[in-house]
């Protein structure tokens, strides 16, 4: 890996600290955003300003909420509403630590019992004191069977709770689970039914009209357009700096560019990446960067031919030069990713060494070591037999336009003519577990899942999204690869638990199912008036500690 | 008329039903899974069912569609799967908004295509019927999201007169009303052009001169009145490609319509929201083509229906 990309890595991947990788910066010519970010945080030029309270700030996303209840709606446009009106029991932070929110402790007290204990002071929006009746109301409305809501689709290893008393919850699971607390942190886990609310205006207009225990309270919203939130005096963390928050959506990204600049709003979430350098150019704005949670990957279905072929698979993995998509496609704004799970998820060891170098040769050796012979159109070719596959991707923030191309000039120079296929994202996941994906560009982060069944997910042979079928080709392998996976999912003790995740991922690499690619950058910017502005690896978008400048 | 009306009406509810079933069909046969999607990738099996059986989506179609008509007969579309709103509530929002910016649209192509129509045909040959002719043309040949992207440019950011995006107002419907007018705007000053140097050939005219009538009187007494019937077709049909095209200018615009919850509707495999969104936007068809119809009648005396 380049010695630049390696700081960068090291860095994120909390290896060496600030103070180290300025100094490694300077010497190898790492230029750092004029924001101060580079992943993780991004703070103001003026922090070191006393915060004003008051004030109000405006803030342009790329879609508006569906409902305000994360019971009925995971979408990200909502997922930033819930970040500011309710609380999650613990509360992950860039670095990945896992911190008391709502749940003050935790200890897992048998091997499929974990035991919260409750902040005391806390109360909802609406004056109600927060126990944990309130979490036995708010979990069995989630896991209800005749209505679950849309958290139960992620937390998979919950049975059922208990409630100990007012301030010790106890929640059950169906094995043992030691990351049933990081499963908690995702804004889909907030803790958001409240049970007074609901009953007083219905479950249906509860999304219109939520009660949370969070840092604002909702105001008003005209569905569709403005959003309103409101400061909650009363907030057991303290009041937020801002008195109002608006949302406003604007889907269309020159639109919302154009509205940052003309002043109409003040802080634009999602800019588009070729924008980045003019703004950062311009000292009315500030560019916040994040390298988020999210890796971008490429699953290869072992059950196709040629992909059946273990060099054809290693093969892919040597020809992709990631530098080129991130320099291209990214515009410099994202990193690439050495293993599936990003610096600072659980799970991710930065002791290994499993990433794919570009290796072009070491490519082309592989294939030829296979019998694959280049023909007179530069395809290789075996028993007659092109050396073709269709790779399925949808564009989007995580597969942008160009990647899939890049890709495909990358494989066509080792002789593999890849054929692209974009499509809808839910036509490729409904036909992904039926194994008619060969190939599929996908994508995984905290907003999407959680922490601890993300090796689950992507490597066992049940899990959400193995979809690699290494038991067509290879039973054994896959039987060995379950155990581990299993092994890791019941291993409590933490450094036993990363050995074992680490196995998972050279598994991996020996194995080459899934290929990492990148993570990606999120990027918002904000007129040079706000400040604390604060992008969250994990895609969250608090404002509790924003503030403006006084008029 | 009123028997003609009612027979219209009538025919209308086969009409409907056949819609509800073919997009019941089309359902059954569309990759992807509503509650697969709402839940996520690595939901449970047990859960995916649990909401599919909640949905009612996993139903046999026999029981579905009774059911559906049963309670849309009733005002009741089902709740959206996306908001869990009543998905009448949702299209009561939306829809006034579309109309408005269809309407809105409308009413910049008559004001527009109408005079242009009128002026390129009574100076026929001449630089202004070219110059008309051309500015029509543009019209219709730039791609309504361009137009668009220019205005907000030009007139919001630029020059202040409008706002960007997402303002509520009136003043905020100005750029989008004209954007999706001025293609519409194109097309009735053809139609206009045509149907007035049709209508100014005709003899009658050729006797109204003779009797000594003032020119404005020949042209807009009688030719424009006359030349109005296939100008109102267009224009009704106009109305409901416009109800039907809002989605690129809501979308850009950052306008709350029919037309961007009906897309996100499509793309969350929201099937009551898509459901009631395209039958109202039929039912919104079938009453714009009957009320030109009414009009006919009103324009022209010697049409009457049976």
């Amino acid at each position: 890996m380049d010695a630049r990309l390696q700081a960068i890595n090291d860095f994120l991947g909390r290896r060496i600290d600030r103070r180290e990788f300025m100094a490694k910066a300077a010497a190898l010519g790492i230029v750092i955003p004029a924001s101060g970010a580079f992943g993780g945080v991004a703070r103001s030029a003026r922090a070191q300003d006393a915060p004003v309270a008051g004030g109000r700030i405006v803030i342009a996303t790329k879609e508006s909420p569906n409902s305000m209840d994360n019971h009925v709606d995971s979408a990200p446009a909502s997922g930033v509403i819930y970040d500011n009106i309710y609380d999650q029991l613990a509360v992950i932070h860039p670095d990945g630590s896992i911190n008391p929110g709502l749940a003050a402790s935790w200890e897992n007290i048998e091997p499929t019992r974990w035991r919260l204990t409750l902040r005391q002071g806390v109360t909802w929006h609406n004056g109600d004191p927060f126990t944990a009746n309130d979490l036995k109301y708010h979990f069995d409305r989630i896991f209800d069977p005749d209505d679950p809501g849309r958290p139960a689709g992620l937390l998979a290893p919950y049975q059922s709770n208990e409630v100990v008393d007012d301030y010790t919850f106890d929640i059950i699971t169906k094995t043992p689970y030691p990351l049933l607390i990081n499963d908690l942190t995702p804004r889909w886990q907030s803790i958001s039914s409240n049970q007074t609310q609901i009953e007083a205006v219905g479950v249906t207009a509860y999304g219109e009209h939520p009660i949370g225990t969070g840092p604002f309270k909702f105001k008003s919203w005209e569905i569709g357009g403005s959003l309103i939130l409101e400061a909650n005096d009363d907030y057991w963390d303290g009041r937020p700096f801002l008195d109002e928050v608006e949302f406003r959506a604007i889907p269309e990204d020159s639109s919302r560019l154009l509205a940052l600049e003309s002043g109409e709003v003040d802080f634009i979430y999602v800019v588009p990446r070729f924008e980045v350098p003019r703004l950062q150019d311009d000292d009315n704005y500030r560019v916040l960067e994040a390298v988020t949670f999210v890796t971008s990957y490429i699953t290869i279905n072992c059950q196709t031919p040629p992909l059946n072929d273990l060099n054809v698979r290693q093969a892919i993995g040597y020809a992709i030069k990631k530098e080129d998509i991130i320099a291209v496609a990214f515009e410099g704004q994202a990193l690439v990713a050495d293993q599936l799970i990003a610096p600072g998820v659980s799970g991710y060891n930065a002791d290994l060494e499993t990433a794919w170098p570009y290796d072009p040769e070491q490519a082309m050796a592989l294939l030829e070591e296979s019998g694959w012979v280049v023909g007179g159109d530069g395809i290789r070719e075996k028993d007659g037999a092109k050396l073709t596959a269709d790779f399925h991707f949808s564009v989007g923030s995580r597969w942008p336009d160009g990647v899939a191309e890049i890709i495909q000039n990358n494989l066509r120079d080792i002789g593999f003519d890849l054929v692209l296929m974009e499509r809808e994202s839910s036509v490729i996941s409904a036909e992904l577990p039926e194994g008619l994906i060969p190939l599929n560009g996908g994508a995984t982060g905290l907003g999407t899942g959680n922490f601890g069944q993300l090796n689950f997910e992507h490597f066992h042979s049940t899990g959400g999204r193995s979809y690699c079928f290494l038991w067509t080709v290879d039973p054994e392998a896959q039987a060995e690869l379950d155990a581990i996976v299993e092994a890791a999912t019941v291993e409590f003790d933490e450094a036993k638990r990363l050995e074992l995740w680490g196995q998972v991922q050279e598994f991996n690499r020996a194995q080459a199912l899934k290929i990492p690619m990148y993570h990606p950058k999120e990027l918002a910017a904000t007129t040079t008036e706000v400040h604390d502005t604060y992008l969250h690896p994990g895609e969250y978008l608090r404002m509790k500690k924003v503030w403006v400048s006084p008029e | 008329m009123l028997r003609y009306i009612a027979r219209r009406v009538i025919l209308t509810v086969p009409m409907l039903i056949g819609m509800t079933i073919c997009l019941f069909v089309v359902f059954q046969f569309t990759p992807g899974n509503p509650a697969e999607i709402a839940l996520g990738e690595i939901a449970t099996r047990e859960t995916i069912e649990q909401l599919s059986s909640a949905w009612g989506i996993d139903d046999p179609l026999y029981i579905q569609i009774p059911r559906f008509i049963f309670n849309a007969v009733q005002g009741d579309f089902g709740l959206s799967f996306m908001t869990q709103r009543p998905v009448a509530d949702d299209i009561a929002r939306t829809f006034p908004n579309t109309m408005l910016l269809a309407l809105s649209g409308l009413v910049v192509a008559t004001l527009i295509g109408l005079p242009l129509g009128v002026l390129a045909a009574t100076k026929q040959g001449t630089i202004v019927d070219t110059i008309s002719m051309v500015i029509a043309l543009l019209g219709m040949s730039v791609p309504v999201f361009v137009t668009a992207m220019l205005f907000i440019y030009v007139f919001a950011f630029r020059l202040g007169w409008f706002p960007v995006a997402g303002e509520p107002g009136l003043r905020s419907l100005v750029l989008p009303a004209v954007a999706l007018g001025l293609p519409s705007a194109a097309e009735v000053a053809r139609m206009t052009r045509s149907s007035m140097l049709d209508q100014l050939s005709q003899d009658y005219l050729r006797t109204a001169r003779a009797k000594g009538l003032r020119p404005a009187q020949v042209v807009y007494g009688h030719a424009f009145r006359n030349a109005l019937i296939p100008i109102v077709t267009l224009l009704g049909l106009r109305l409901g490609h416009l109800l039907a095209g809002t989605v690129v200018v809501e979308t850009i615009f950052s306008w709350p319509g029919l037309g961007s919850l009906i897309l996100d509707a499509v793309l969350f495999r929201d099937y009551p929201l898509i459901r009631g969104g395209v039958l109202f936007i039929a039912l919104v068809f079938v009453a714009v083509n009957l009320l030109v119809d009414v009009l006919y009648g009103l324009i022209d005396p010697r049409i009457r229906y049976a």
